[in-house]
């Protein structure tokens, strides 16, 4: 047996002694891991009507080429995971310049304060050079305007704060207009229930903040409201399709969600998607396809603060033959427009339904809307089971090519009755170009089943290109149910022999964005990714756009650091390419 | 440092992850329990190889962290001393060459660990550190070399910290405060149920648990079926519990468990009525702020509300509303608080016969009208509330709320008070009587009117939304208004503010 005399000199045994309590007291109170060393912090602010300051705030990460022009990612995000409920929402700016050493890597987080927990939505569908930002947020009815002229930095021009639009509540997109104002499409009802008189002179009754009828709001490039436009008809609207909850005296199925514009044509579309704040009965607490929204409305917009209301359409019911509440047309998502000057027609995609339909004329009084596509064909390409299918999938972001080419839709991939491991997101890509070049007088239409599944015979029916699956990981992070993307956005700019940027019409990569709201249990895995798109090759994920702490492709949203502090996981919502003034021509 | 240990037990903050981290550290700890002390009961017979002695000492080191761990799992905070000083004590016995002084040591330690035992007849909080002190003896004891005059101490000690800790560790260390609130959380039906106990006191007590289908009571044979109680979470059962120790009784299905509960002995809020729940929320921000309740919210109107009600009253005159529908119910508070609309209705040139509903009644009563409202039974545009109907059960039915407040629930103080609920009592409501309960002084700041209403509802793939610290998760609490006078006149209402613009730059800018 050894004695007990120790052969360790004292010191040492003293120093043993020291690192083990620090190391058990560091144990217990560390810190997460610590963000960026150094960042260079800036801020611009604003006063809003209510008196109260608000405030952007940069946290530039210092790069090796700072001047070298780049083209960003602007991505829009709210916090996921907040512990103590004062993690700020932020727009991240991504560096989105391929080939740069700095690829996919975030180079400033803009916080915006003092907001918290305001459910970062979305910003507008394209940035042109020149354009303000507005960016939404739907649990506090704001829109904050942002100067991204010096991106990476960003600065905050204006915000519309929900007493600024009083007829009107829950924005959910834009559409900026060339002046550089933007409209807004506001879901939900007036702040305070019965009639609101709006800036046109005309009066609405409604149900109330995030009730119906929703309204159009301009808005300024200062933030303030230009014209507030209800977006209902003062006559009660399709009384057998839209009801109200509390019931209005004059029924509405107003509840506008994508917007978009054709100046040249005078025309703004926008598409209902629901009462935002209640889809059930109140008494029997059913899902109610009254409370679910089917129709499209144009406004003619030749006086900007004044759009007049030309038509609200519902969409027809396609041939699945499901519950009502699961038809191709439920929940009217998104709509976007033609664009080249010869083409008058529009697409609106459905959330609940899964479909795509198209009108060719815009600009007549009474447009008929058909269906062109069911998300079922483009299912069918990589699930031969059968099993996921159009209805509940969950369409979202809808955008036609500037050329007018090709038609970009993503799929969530959001069907409750389906196990998590089934369910699987998308993004695809139809040729337009026959259906458009039938002017007035397409022939396609999905009406067999055979159709839903195979897509349109017609010779003018959208032919489908490619798609791309894009399941976010099962089980995700924090056990969240993950889904494809619901949002995503055109990389609208090309890079010239100078090194500066200008505009294409000619898309080559896409950026999409895995999360719609928590809230709805529709969260997903929280990743940013960038998609490259040939008409020939069709669409391929970009794996050099890789996130910069785990290296795997697509920038991933839950990190515990952030150019702004440890803050945790985010949830990014809108999505946007833009460039700064002076590398863009 | 507690808030540490909780989200590596549990980093989800999901009730089970808590649960099988808390067992799993007991167990780890009772292990070591009887490794260290037998280690010291067998030191006349064992060798003292160097086996043995680390084996002792990392028993010791476990248990003392092991039981620090547990401690600040429960909802009382522990002096960081209270571990720090036996864990650094049990740590030396292993790194300190004073073998030939460690019987001394363990002397001295053993008389600490005396000291604080005594200390500990009036100060709960030394029983812990008396417990941990011992184990630090021991492990004293198991390093330093055999001797007989020391066997009778450390088997005296050994047996004396064996059954006091395994009883701390084993029966559970989240022990109920005599007459104090209890949250925690029970393992029922194989799924984990958070279990609330309001006021826990000698009488009438509000049991709220998170999951349905489970029946409560003072006994076995008399147990109270759980049921939801309208404007609020969870399900709740009125158990009438007597004074000092005993057991709640919770049955699911053919599965019953007993909860420990301490009622002390004086009787708390009275919490029997239709507006207990709300009085047990009381109890519960008090507790989270580690003070003691006042009396119900319901038995009286503060001065701040009947402003606030007034205020609302002149908003609706300054809006055009001729009458409203006031509801009201039997409280005290609702009594006072009708006079003071009816007065303010009388000023204003308005009547109560119709119109726009104004609620000044409790949780339940308001359930039921808002409830009216939304499917147009109550029809008259609108919904507006007393300011302590700021709860997310009422603010979800779909009644075009309106509400008077002087802060936004967004603001840092109130998001504090809620990200300590859901840290202390995850699930739980957040409530205007937690609120004021917690804060312990009235909110300042100008009046302004809020609309309040779900902007968001379940669609998807996952019934498991993810809110976060919020008031209202999955809601929307906007101002839509200026700050009130007392006659409500602050702007023109429901007119679009955009009348007031400057004209716009013309130019097109874009091509």
């Amino acid at each position: 047996m050894r004695g007990y005399a120790s052969t360790r000199p004292w010191s040492t045994r003293g120093l043993v002694v020291a690192g083990v309590l620090l190391a058990v007291v560091g144990l217990l109170t560390a810190a997460v891991p610590a963000g960026h060393a150094r960042v260079e912090v800036t801020s611009s602010s604003v006063v809003g009507t209510d008196g109260r300051t608000y405030r952007a705030t940069n946290h530039l990460v210092p790069l090796p080429d700072r001047h070298r022009p780049r083209e960003w990612l602007l991505a829009w995000a709210g916090d996921a995971d907040n512990s103590r409920g004062t993690d700020p929402d932020f727009l991240a700016v991504i560096d989105a310049t391929k080939g740069s050493p700095t690829y996919g890597r975030v180079v400033n987080t803009a916080v915006l304060s003092p907001q918290v927990g305001s459910e970062p939505h979305h910003m507008q569908y394209v940035w042109h050079a020149g354009d303000r930002v507005y960016a939404g947020a739907m649990f506090t009815d704001t829109t904050f305007v942002l100067d991204v002229s010096r991106l990476p930095e960003v600065r905050l021009t204006g915000i519309n704060l929900g007493a600024d639009t009083p007829c009107a509540s829950v924005p959910d997109a834009y559409w900026v207009l060339r002046d550089g104002t933007a409209y807004g499409s506001y879901m939900g009802g007036p702040d305070v229930s019965g009639p609101c008189t709006y800036s046109n002179g005309e009066t609405r009754v409604g149900n109330g903040f995030a009730g119906s009828p929703g309204g159009i709001v301009r808005i300024g490039e200062d933030g303030r409201t230009l014209s507030e436009t209800p977006a209902s008809t003062p006559d009660a609207e399709l009384p057998e399709l839209c009801g109200n909850v509390p019931p209005l005296p004059r029924p509405s199925c107003a509840n506008p969600h994508g917007v978009q514009a054709r100046e040249d044509l005078d025309r703004l579309l926008v598409s209902d998607f629901a009462e935002v704040r209640n889809y059930l009965d109140p008494d029997t607490v059913q899902l109610d396809p009254k409370l679910l929204r089917t129709t499209v409305r144009i406004f003619d917009i030749a006086d900007r603060d004044n759009p007049k209301l030309v038509s609200v359409t519902p969409l027809p019911v396609g041939p699945r033959q499901d519950e009502a509440v699961f038809e191709e047309n439920q929940m009217v998502m998104e709509t976007t427009v033609t664009n080249r000057r010869h083409n008058k027609g529009a697409f609106a995609g459905t959330m609940a339904g899964g479909a795509i339909y198209y009108t060719p004329d815009i600009t007549d009084p009474t447009p008929e809307w058909r269906q062109v596509f069911d998300n079922t064909a483009a299912y069918r390409e990589f699930d031969p089971t059968g099993v996921l299918s159009g209805r509940l999938s969950g369409g979202s972001w809808l955008q036609t090519s500037p050329d007018d080419r090709y038609l970009f839709n993503a799929v969530m991939g959001s069907d409750p009755r389906l196990k998590p491991e089934q369910n699987s997101g998308m993004v695809y890509v139809l040729d337009i170009r026959r259906l458009l070049a039938a002017g007035d007088d397409p022939r396609c239409r999905v009406d067999t089943p055979d159709e839903v599944t195979g897509g349109g015979v017609e010779a003018d029916c959208p032919a489908l290109v490619d798609v791309l699956p894009i399941k976010g990981g099962v089980g995700g992070p924090k056990g969240r149910v993950a889904v494809g993307p619901h949002w995503g956005a055109m990389d609208n700019f090309e890079r010239g022999r100078d090194g500066r940027y200008r505009e294409t019409g000619d898309i080559k990569r896409l950026a999409t964005a895995n999360y719609f709201v928590a809230q709805t249990g529709i969260d997903g895995d929280h990743r940013v990714c960038v998609i490259e798109f040939d008409g020939r090759d069709g669409l391929r994920l970009d794996e050099s756009f890789r996130d910069e702490n785990d290296q795997a492709p697509c920038v991933d949203f839950e990190r515990a650091s952030w150019p702004h502090g440890d803050h945790g996981g985010a949830r990014p919502h809108g999505v946007l390419f833009a460039v700064a003034a002076k590398h863009v021509r | 440092m507690s808030s540490v240990v909780v989200d590596a037990l549990a980093p989800h903050a999901h009730p089970s992850a808590a649960g099988d981290g808390i067992a799993g550290l007991r167990l780890l700890v009772v292990v070591s329990l009887v490794v260290l002390t037998g280690t010291a009961l067998l030191r006349p017979v064992a060798g003292a190889g160097r086996v043995v002695r680390w084996a002792a000492v990392v028993a010791g080191v476990v248990v003392v962290a092991g039981e620090w761990a547990l401690t600040a799992l429960a909802p009382r905070p522990q002096h960081v001393l209270a571990s720090v000083v036996p864990l650094a004590l049990a740590v030396a016995a292993v790194v300190v060459p004073w073998r030939r002084f460690a019987p001394v040591v363990a002397v001295g330690v053993t008389a600490l660990a005396l000291a604080e035992f005594a200390v500990a007849w009036s100060e709960a909080e030394f029983r812990d550190a008396a417990l941990r002190t011992g184990v630090a003896a021991l492990a004293w004891f198991g390093v330093a070399r055999p001797r007989r005059s020391l066997h009778a101490t450390a088997a005296v000690l050994a047996v004396a910290v064996l059954a006091g800790a395994a009883h701390l560790t084993a029966v559970d260390p989240r022990r109920p405060v005599p007459g104090v609130l209890q949250s925690r959380e029970v393992a029922l039906g194989g799924e984990a149920v958070r279990v609330l106990v309001a006021p826990q006191r000698p009488g009438w007590n509000l049991v709220r648990v998170t999951r349905g289908g489970i029946a409560a009571g003072a006994a076995p044979e008399r147990l109270t079926a759980t049921a939801p109680r309208p404007g609020t979470g969870g399900w709740w059962a009125l158990v009438d519990l007597p004074p000092g120790r005993g057991s709640l009784w919770l049955r699911r299905g053919g599965e019953l468990v007993a909860l420990p509960v301490d009622t002390g002995s004086r009787r708390g809020p009275d919490v029997s009525g239709p507006d207990g729940p709300e009085c047990a929320d009381a109890v519960l921000g008090a507790w989270l702020a580690e003070r003691v309740a006042g009396g119900c919210p319901a038995d009286q109107l503060t001065g701040g509300d009947a402003e606030a009600l007034r205020a609302t009253v002149g908003f609706l005159a300054a809006r055009g509303r001729r009458s409203v529908t006031l509801v009201a119910d039997h409280s005290p508070r609702a009594s006072a608080a009708a006079a003071v609309v009816h007065d303010a209705l009388r000023r204003n040139g308005m009547t109560d016969s119709g119109g726009p509903v104004l609620v000044v009644a409790g949780w339940a009563a308001a359930d039921r009208a808002l409830r009216d409202v939304a499917a147009g039974r109550l029809p008259g545009g609108g919904s507006y509330l007393a300011p302590w109907l700021l709860t997310a059960p009422l603010l979800a039915i779909p009644a075009a709320q309106v509400i008077p407040l002087r802060q936004s629930p967004r603001e840092p103080a109130a998001l504090a008070y809620v990200a300590a609920l859901n840290d202390r009592v995850p699930g739980a409501v957040a409530t205007p009587a937690g609120y004021a309960a917690w804060r312990g002084e009235p909110d300042t700041g100008p009046l302004r009117l809020y609309a309040a209403s779900l902007v968001t509802m379940g669609l998807g793939t996952s019934r498991h939304a993810h809110g976060g610290v919020t008031w209202f998760p999955g809601g929307g609490i906007t101002p839509v208004s200026d700050g009130l006078t007392g006659d409500g006149v602050g702007r023109r209402w429901g007119t679009s503010r955009a009348a007031a613009r400057s004209p716009l730059r013309k130019a097109p800018r874009r091509p």
